[in-house]
């Protein structure tokens, strides 16, 4: 596989069936890959993701061509008009659309990440709804500004709130009130058709790629499973080295996070002190 | 390990320290590649069933999931872990010197788990101990 942006192109096919699958596939190309990942059902593309130094810079999905368009001129009111002019242009010379956007005074650098994002996250939740194949077509660099590309697990974390978006919310929310905040920590939900739970939530700086991920939440349920006992949410934690691999199950949910080795103490006398609460206003 | 410490002995240890230590309700040893119960004393056969899963489980949490990808294929096994459940707890502390044995301690799930960590570690230290 050719990462250097020539143009003979060396084509790569992987199955994908998840944004995690994308991401997953992104982080094996390494860091000097420049290209495009053309995602299809069958003949028909559904999407493509365009990478550059191994970081996400754009993604596109079938159905959402006006999408960043609605993006932009929803955070920053400016003209719609005045945006498609812009966009189309920079469409028709393949060249990067961020630099003009902020030349033409239309948008700000937040406004214009933070859509570069959402749009990007959402092309990959969209074309990736239905089992597609990946392949990988490296290209030359369009010399994308890196202050607005993306780290996968960047990408990951945006695109997994629109896959799940229930799962994603209680996630996020027993995540934040479990973990600290300079810990990380993700939430897994099981799905039928897959042997390991994806993620659906992700907080913090993960030492780890998304494959990485993945065997954090394969761990995750085989504890877990190992230690019910007819119910309950159990938590497990293994302790190495001064670190703490901590999960427990909430709900339908499995929660694992990597903590101080008093992490699990600490995540413990929460989970007490939550459902304490829960049993007084239970009583009442 | 002890060189002198066979199944049997090793269950004899255990009897003395579930005798002196009561927050501990079940000991064990476990490998902690097959899961297998090398030796076991509990309180009660509720507790045993305990310790069989602990063996199980500890071939799952003593092999905690790879974070830093400089680690490379290599396993690194986990030093100790925590399992806590509906009606247990139980704490793993692998024997120093042992790379596949681990103490297991088990107690009621409201036990108090720092004095069964310290039993369980206390007892991982005696069988890593010289013959």
């Amino acid at each position: 596989m050719s990462g250097d942006g020539g143009a003979t192109d060396v084509h790569v096919h992987v199955a994908v069936t998840s944004p995690v699958d994308v991401c997953a596939v992104i982080e094996g190309l390494g860091g000097d890959a420049v290209g495009e990942l053309v995602l299809a059902d069958g003949d028909a593309a559904v999407g493509s993701v365009f990478v550059e130094c191994g970081r996400v810079c754009w993604a596109a999905a079938r159905g959402l061509a006006r999408r960043f368009t609605e993006l932009l001129v929803s955070s920053s009111g400016a003209s719609r008009a005045a945006i498609e002019e812009v966009v189309l242009g920079c469409v028709a010379e393949r060249v990067p659309l961020g630099e003009r956007l902020l030349a033409a005074g239309l948008v700000d650098a937040g406004q214009l990440r933070c859509a570069l994002l959402e749009h990007t996250a959402e092309s990959l939740a969209i074309a990736t709804v239905e089992p597609a194949a990946a392949t990988w077509c490296p290209r030359r660099r369009r010399g994308y500004a890196s202050r607005f590309t993306f780290g996968t697990a960047e990408v990951l974390a945006r695109a997994l709130t629109h896959d799940r978006r229930t799962d994603a919310a209680l996630g996020a929310a027993v995540v934040e009130r479990s973990f600290a905040p300079e810990e990380c920590a993700a939430a897994f939900a099981r799905c039928g058709d897959r042997a390991a739970p994806l993620p659906v939530a992700i907080a913090g700086a993960w030492p780890t790629d998304t494959r990485g991920l993945l065997r954090v939440g394969r761990w995750s349920a085989s504890a877990i499973d190992l230690a019910r006992d007819g119910g309950g949410e159990p938590l497990v934690a293994a302790t190495r080295g001064g670190r703490s691999v901590v999960a427990f199950a909430e709900g339908h949910l499995l929660v694992a996070g990597v903590t101080s080795e008093l992490g699990a103490a600490r995540i413990l006398t929460r989970r007490a002190r939550v459902a304490s609460r829960r049993d007084l206003d239970g009583g009442v | 390990m002890s060189a002198a410490l066979e199944d049997a002995e090793l269950a004899a240890v255990f009897d003395r320290v579930l005798a002196a230590r009561p927050e501990a309700t079940a000991l064990a040893c476990v490998d902690g590649a097959s899961g297998l119960v090398l030796a076991s004393a509990a309180r009660d056969e509720d507790a045993l069933d305990a310790v069989d899963a602990g063996g199980a489980l500890a071939t799952v949490v003593g092999v905690p999931p790879r974070l830093d990808e400089a680690e490379g294929a290599a396993v690194h096994g986990s030093e100790r872990a925590l399992v806590v459940s509906r009606r247990w707890v139980q704490v793993h502390e692998r024997v120093p010197g042992h790379a596949a044995l681990f103490v297991v301690g088990v107690a009621a799930a409201d036990g108090n788990i720092g004095l069964l960590a310290s039993c369980v570690r206390d007892v991982s230290v005696l069988l890593a101990e010289p013959g």
